[in-house]
């Protein structure tokens, strides 16, 4: 796919989700929303699926630049993360419950401070380390 | 493909919103109601086999 076949069919896409939710939303809301998120995540896919040579391309420029495999990874796995929680919340928001929505965004920060412990305790020992004038390492 | 997915949730929702309008004219409210649960859970159907095609796209993408 070339980038202007992306361009527009994420846009037909997504005119057309919105179009038919806007139809259907006065009648029907519970359908509506359905049709919204299924517009929503068949775009997302379309687009993650264009996404994964960028990726490729990054790791490799990573192991050029000898930053340690596991640290893009954490970085991606917490995109990852942002992108279903907000995902989630969104919805939730459009179906009018802006409690559940929140219950999501704190789901994906938890799940991000999780991700990020072993980084912090990584830095930690480091300053440790250093301050007790040890050899650094790693 | 994924507009003719998009254009079937729709026409499944103006035609169950006319059978109810139908059905509540006449007097079965509650067949009304359960037309429009069978609705639901017929675009429900349709909607979790995306949601999980995109979950497993997230996945592979990005490691998790």
């Amino acid at each position: 796919m070339t980038h202007a076949e992306i361009l527009v069919t994420a846009v037909g896409l997504l005119l057309c989700g919105g179009l038919l939710t806007a139809v259907l939303r006065s009648q029907r809301p519970e359908l509506a929303m359905c049709l919204s998120l299924l517009a929503g995540a068949l775009v997302v896919g379309m687009l993650l699926r264009q996404l994964s040579p960028f990726i490729t391309a990054l790791r490799r420029m990573t192991a050029l630049g000898g930053v340690g495999e596991n640290h893009l990874g954490v970085v991606l796995r917490g995109a990852g993360i942002c992108l279903v929680t907000q995902l989630a919340a969104d919805t939730c928001r459009d179906a009018g419950d802006t409690a559940l929505a929140g219950k999501a965004e704190l789901t994906g920060r938890i799940l991000l401070l999780l991700l990020a412990v072993p980084l912090y305790e990584q830095i930690l020992t480091l300053i440790v380390g250093v301050v007790n004038g040890q050899a650094v390492t790693g | 493909m994924d507009v003719d997915l998009i254009f079937k949730i729709a026409a499944i929702g103006i035609i169950v919103s006319v059978l109810n309008q139908l059905l509540i004219r006449s007097g079965r409210e509650e067949q009304g109601m359960l037309l429009t649960l069978a609705g639901l859970i017929v675009v429900l159907s349709m909607v979790v086999v995306q949601i999980s095609d995109l979950f497993a796209t997230v996945k592979s993408v990005f490691g998790l």
